[in-house]
């Protein structure tokens, strides 16, 4: 081997010990996990691999970054081929690829793709120097920014080595195959630079080597370890519903939920290497999370990533490291997860919107992170005073109220006629209420309203009465496993004993855990009321007797939309009532939650918050132009976006109202 | 230190109340039962000295088969012992066969605290740990807001709810009964599995006891109280009662 | 037993006579009069200097003292009481149900073989029958019983009678006396008494009070409470139970362990009506009590009321208040 030779290997040595002991350790370290098993659906988790991992589908949810994006990775992705040939051209002079005819369209690929990776670039780079979109600055400019301008030294030095080659011998270069770097080759000739072709090409291949190898040992050290990652992690993700929590496995009974950062599985820890650090998640979090706390006693759902890697790693923080604390239960300071990566009071803030996972491009799951760690702090007892007075509450009196479970059918004294017991007589619908429905003053309107539908619409309905528990959704959110059990159990059996084909409910909360989370009664399928109304309307039984002519705009809830896809059934009836449905820029997948979610309205105000949920999203659809209506399907949207109009003094200017009470003045 | 902690089962008057026929007691078929809340804050203030100074905690769940449930949760919540004390339903309420039933035991059981409510709501002739420590002979403090081992050995030292806000600080030697008003930490949570878990678990002993009726305080009547005289509700929705009381606060001069 | 005597407990604190001894005085002197008893008031102190003077209506005063007695230690009023009562042997003993007499009446209904009756708001005698109402279950039902023989001890709720009916135009006769018993080598002693502390509002001397009860729920919902207060120039006061909660601090509870009150409006929001809370304002000069349980006892002593849900009206009651003031 000749000195270039021993360089090289010098070099490439060092590049790769660095590359693969730092993926050594981050192995080692997700290892100590638990295990959770990813082979079911397996043909649905490779397609998810092929759109969302290579297709990069969630990254186009913004256009530009996601054009961008995808020049960077098809550039790398041609790229790695041409490393290979260079590499070994390092020591097997012109080695070439022994891809037969494939070579030609290889090159071409590479050329093309190297263009638009340093288009890519330019765009990454103007948005991190000029347009500074919110979401980018708040994780920190300087890193991402340092790294990038190497990228186009690499693709830069490749045309020129190619281009260098062209002009010695453009036959041999295949120059044909090499229409960028043939541009750049003529462009050098007729500047008349041909003499520093040979000189070119060696420096500008050292270059390339050079500062590949560099990336190549410095990516895993940082963000980018997100493409060797994320294809694990989108190949790992469950492809159940998101609206199915897992239930305790039966030997964590004793000690559920998570404590050390390695009581989470496997899978879940992946998740910290795939994540990008892009600050989508964070940009949709309701908690306001843009203002860049990185701290654990605020969630932040990528500093909840960030932070957790660096637990996994037990780098934590570094004052507690050096303290080397034991926190209780004998777990160092680093890996307790309610030291380094989120205290109690930040692990209640949750809504469980979903904003943060619908968001993430590589199927990151922050939500489920927050809920283990909730089990882990009702098994200890550890709850917020507003919760426990709502769980004991539930538990004793099967709603969060305090109602005696006989007033559950108060709001019926509003209707004339008797409702069914579904207990007692057979229905066609199984009309499951819900706790804010029954018990909430505000929402018994509603759910008079919303009897006189059913009526005036000829549905044969009933209700289980005073039978019916709070259905648990929220219940199993705060990590109260075993009251939701109770729960569920109880109403399970309730239903067991009656004869319906379907069941319908006005609360998204309920529609969730009933359609995911309750085994099937009788085999029947669980509808939102948005969903009946929409099949009433297609066969014709809804009719509105007249237009209405509103010009209004539309709340996705949470437990609709992004955990149960249904986006386009309450729109569809609105427009069939005549109305005119202006959208806010948040909306469908990126419906902004009003606050309730995840035991939320049970809770305390959260001490820090700057502005409520509902607040903003009451001023937006306020800010829209000739919009005075903003249309909820939630009782819990309902009450909280009552409230914020209140307490914004926007009474005269926005009204709120349940789309069922469109639907009576429409009939 | 041994402490003791009696958990009585009392009508909730969340559930409406409903007076038997005879008009002189609740109707036994309606009556739904809860922990009483001082107790609750009873065993709570236990568990408090349990996690300072490792006391032991017997709880005496009082009542029918709903009180073997409350033994079961302060299990769940930390409780050591339990013991399982059944009152038929017309006993209930009436602290001086109550006392009788556990006299005999709470001495045997060599206890330095006997903790439990300063009163009850079902309860008519005076708070139990009076009686209690009278029949034991032992000193009895009640309306208590803390409770925490002195300096000096077989002493606590209390801290008594005064009108007007004002704290007695005195020193009781044990055994001694203590009523409890207030824990000084709001009682804790315990999950629905712990508590599921702990019913499974549950090793309780039972005391029976026949005790000899006592004849002295007789209600004759129970009824909803005379609203006669009562308030005037203001109908109508927020806006409209709102503006009711407003207009009846100017009138009467206090805007 | 004749003639019949009715003896009364005092209560002090700080050498202050409680209001509920003159309102028992009162009781007393009712059943006193309709039964042709001998009213006797036992005071236990240990200076009868601010007593001696006192306009009583009874017939006659014991003051028993001795410096054990000056603070309220139950270990040694208990043990005096019960050897006065013996050797009184009264058909009734009342006493305050206050955190007093409540300390008392278990023990010596032990001692004494007495009977007794908690939570009395009236008491009458009939020939040789003791007629009781009192209060039960968080004052959602009244009792009504009946004692016809032994020792009778009767906790009186504070504001069930008048104070004025304790006193009379002159003074009674007193008998200054030792304590018959050596009160030395006590189990329970008495070592400090705290005030509540310093630099927060003097609920007695607020002409409105706003007050928060369980159905707050939260201490966010206290700050509209707190609003309302700020617009009628009053401060907002709590019941035990939000007290324990922490959503207000303990200077600010009106009740039994609190504060009596007397405020020309109080505005009861989230406040069942228990009467250890009702005890503390019933006396209001006008009282509009806000419950989403229709059966709540605070609209017995409330003037006037609503089941809204605090939540929705206190916000909108604030803003008609702002209203008629010529704000908005």
């Amino acid at each position: 081997m000749n000195l270039e030779q021993i360089v090289l290997t010098a070099l490439i040595g060092t590049s790769l010990l660095f590359f693969f002991s730092r993926l050594f350790q981050i192995v080692r370290a997700i290892g100590k996990g638990t295990k959770e098993k990813w082979t079911d659906h397996l043909g649905t988790r490779i397609w998810n691999v092929i759109v969302y991992g290579i297709f990069h589908r969630k990254v186009y949810k913004e256009k530009s970054p996601g054009l961008l994006h995808s020049f960077i990775f098809w550039a790398f992705f041609f790229l790695s081929f041409s490393a290979v040939e260079i590499v070994i051209e390092g020591y097997i002079e012109g080695f070439r690829l022994p891809l037969g005819p494939l070579n030609g369209p290889l090159y071409l690929a590479q050329d093309l793709t190297a263009l638009l990776g340093i288009i890519g670039v330019s765009m990454a780079l103007y948005r991190r120097l000029i347009s500074k979109p919110q979401r980018l600055i708040r994780e920190g400019n300087k890193a991402p920014t340092g790294l990038l301008p190497f990228i186009p030294i690499v693709l830069v030095s490749l045309f020129f080595v190619n281009a260098a080659r062209i002009m010695e011998d453009g036959e041999a270069a295949m120059a044909s195959w090499r229409p960028v770097s043939s541009i750049v080759a003529a462009g050098l000739s007729g500047a008349g630079l041909s003499g520093i072709a040979p000189a070119l090409e060696s420096s500008m291949w050292w270059l390339f080597v050079v500062v590949l190898f560099f990336l190549v040992a410095r990516f895993p050290y940082t963000k980018h370890s997100h493409p060797i990652f994320a294809f694990f992690n989108i190949l790992f993700r469950s492809p159940k519903p998101i609206g199915a929590m897992a239930p305790i496995p039966p030997e964590k009974m004793d000690s559920p939920g998570v404590h050390s950062v390695y009581d989470f599985s496997r899978i879940s820890l992946v998740n910290a290497f795939s994540c990008t650090e892009c600050g989508r998640c964070a940009e949709n979090c309701p908690l306001h999370a843009d203002e860049a706390k990185t701290d654990p006693t605020h969630l932040n759902p990528m500093y909840l990533m960030t932070r957790l890697k660096d637990a996994i790693l037990s780098k934590g923080h570094p004052v507690e490291a050096s303290r080397g604390l034991a926190a209780d239960g004998g777990i160092p300071a680093t890996q307790d997860l309610f030291v380094s990566v989120l205290k109690p009071e930040a692990v209640w803030t949750c809504m469980t919107c979903l904003g943060c996972v619908d968001a993430c491009p590589v199927m990151n799951d922050q939500v489920s992170k927050v809920l283990e760690m909730r089990r882990r702090l009702v098994a200890k007892g550890e709850v917020d005073a507003g919760l426990q007075r709502a769980l004991q509450s539930l538990d004793r009196y099967g709603n969060s109220f305090k109602g005696t479970p006989k007033a559950r059918t108060k709001w019926t004294r509003k209707i004339p006629t008797p409702i069914k017991d579904v207990r007692k007589e057979q229905a066609d619908i199984l009309w499951f209420v819900g706790d804010y429905a029954s018990y909430d003053a505000r929402c018994q309107e509603l759910t008079a309203r919303t009897a006189d539908v059913f009526l005036r619409l000829g549905i044969n309905y009933g209700i289980l009465h005073d039978g019916e528990w709070n259905a648990g959704n929220d219940v199993r959110r705060v990590g109260e496993e075993g009251l939701f059990g109770k729960l569920r159990d109880h109403n399970i059996e309730t239903m067991k004993g009656c004869q319906f084909r379907d069941i319908v409910t006005t609360d998204p909360h309920t529609y969730n855990t009933l359609k995911n989370e309750y085994s099937k009664t009788n085999g029947g399928r669980v509808l939102h009321y948005t969903e009946l109304l929409e099949e009433l309307l297609r066969s014709g039984r809804l009719k509105p007797a007249r237009k209405l002519s509103y010009k209004v705009t539309y709340h996705d809830p949470c437990y609709l939309g992004r955990y149960n896809g249904i986006y386009e059934a309450p729109r569809n009836i609105l427009r069939a009532l005549g109305v005119d449905v202006v959208e806010m820029a948040r909306n469908r997948d990126r419906s902004f939650c009003c606050g309730a979610g995840g035991g939320r309205i049970w809770m305390e105000d959260i001490q820090q918050e700057k502005e409520r949920p509902a607040d903003s999203r009451v001023r937006e659809a306020a800010g829209l132009q000739g919009v005075d209506t903003l249309v909820v399907a939630c009782p819990k949207d309902y009450v909280m976006f009552v409230d914020a109009v209140k307490a914004n003094g926007l009474e005269n200017t926005l009204h709120v109202k349940d789309l069922i009470e469109l639907v009576e003045e429409a009939l | 230190m041994k402490v003791a902690v009696i958990i009585r089962q009392v009508p909730d008057v969340v559930e409406e109340l409903v007076i038997a026929e005879d008009g002189r007691s609740l109707s036994e078929d309606d009556v739904m039962y809860i922990t009483n809340e001082l107790d609750d804050h009873a065993l709570e203030q236990a568990l408090i000295l349990k996690g300072r100074h490792g006391a032991h905690v017997a709880a005496y769940g009082i009542g029918g088969s709903e009180a073997r449930d409350a033994l079961a949760t302060s299990v769940a919540k930390g409780a050591d012992e339990a013991v399982y004390v059944p009152l038929e339903f017309k006993d209930r309420g009436d602290n001086h066969k109550l006392a009788m039933h556990l006299a005999a035991p709470l001495r045997d059981g060599g206890f330095d605290l006997i903790l439990s409510g300063m009163q009850a709501v079902d309860e008519l002739d005076g708070g139990l740990g009076g009686i209690l420590a009278s029949r034991l002979s032992i000193p009895y403090v009640g309306g208590l807001l803390g409770v925490d081992m002195a300096t000096g050995a077989g002493k606590v030292t209390v801290k008594k709810a005064f009108a007007g806000g004002r704290i007695g600080i005195m020193d009781v030697a044990s055994p001694a009964v203590l009523g409890i008003q207030s824990s000084e930490q709001p009682p804790r949570y315990v999950p629905v599995n712990k508590v599921m878990q702990a019913k499974k678990t549950l090793q309780v002993k039972e005391i029976r006891t026949s005790v000899p009726d006592v004849v002295g305080l007789c209600i004759t009547q129970l009824q909803k109280p005379e609203t006669g005289a009562g308030a005037k509700m203001l109908e109508g929705d927020e806006d409209n009662v709102a503006s009711s009381i407003a207009n009846l606060l100017k009138e009467r001069g206090l805007l | 037993m004749s003639p019949d005597t009715i003896v009364v407990i005092a209560e002090h604190l700080k050498g202050e006579l409680s209001d509920i001894t003159l309102e028992m005085l009162a009781c007393g002197r009712e059943l006193a009069n309709a039964s042709g008893s001998e009213l006797i008031c036992m005071v236990l102190t240990d200076d009868p200097l601010p007593f001696k003077a006192l306009p009583f209506a009874s017939d006659k005063t014991i003051i028993v003292k001795n410096p054990v007695l000056g603070t309220f230690n139950p270990e040694a009023y208990c043990k005096v009481l019960s050897h006065m009562l013996r050797e009184m042997s009264p058909r009734i003993a009342l006493m305050g149900s206050t955190s007093v007499g409540m300390d008392l009446a278990g023990m010596l209904s032990v001692t004494l073989g007495a009977t007794v009756v908690g939570n009395c708001t009236r008491i009458q005698i009939e020939g040789r029958k003791l007629l009781v109402t009192s209060k039960l279950y968080g004052g959602k039902l009244t009792a009504r019983s009946e004692v016809d023989q032994g020792m009778v001890l009767c906790l009186l709720m504070t504001g069930s009678y008048s104070k004025e009916g304790g006193m009379k135009n002159e003074i009674s006769q007193i008998d200054i006396r030792d304590s018959p018993l050596s009160l030395d080598g006590l189990r329970t002693q008495f070592r400090e008494l705290v005030e509540p502390e310093e630099g927060d509002v003097d609920l007695t001397k607020v002409p409105v009070l706003v007050g928060a009860g369980r159905g707050v729920q939260g201490a966010d919902n206290v700050r509209v409470l707190e609003e309302l207060a700020g617009l009628l120039g009053g401060a907002v006061c709590a019941t035990r139970p939000v007290v324990d909660q922490g959503w207000l601090p303990r200077t600010r509870q009106v009740g039994r362990s609190g504060v009596i009150v007397k405020p020309r409006l109080y505005l009861a929001f989230g406040i069942s009506g228990a009467p250890e809370h009702v005890e503390g304002m019933k006396d209001s000069e006008f009282i509009v009590a806000v419950n989403t349980d229709s059966g709540a006892p605070i609209f017995e002593v409330a003037h006037y009321g609503s089941t809204l849900d605090l939540q929705d009206l206190a916000p909108v009651l604030a803003e008609k208040i702002k209203e008629l003031k010529g704000g908005k």
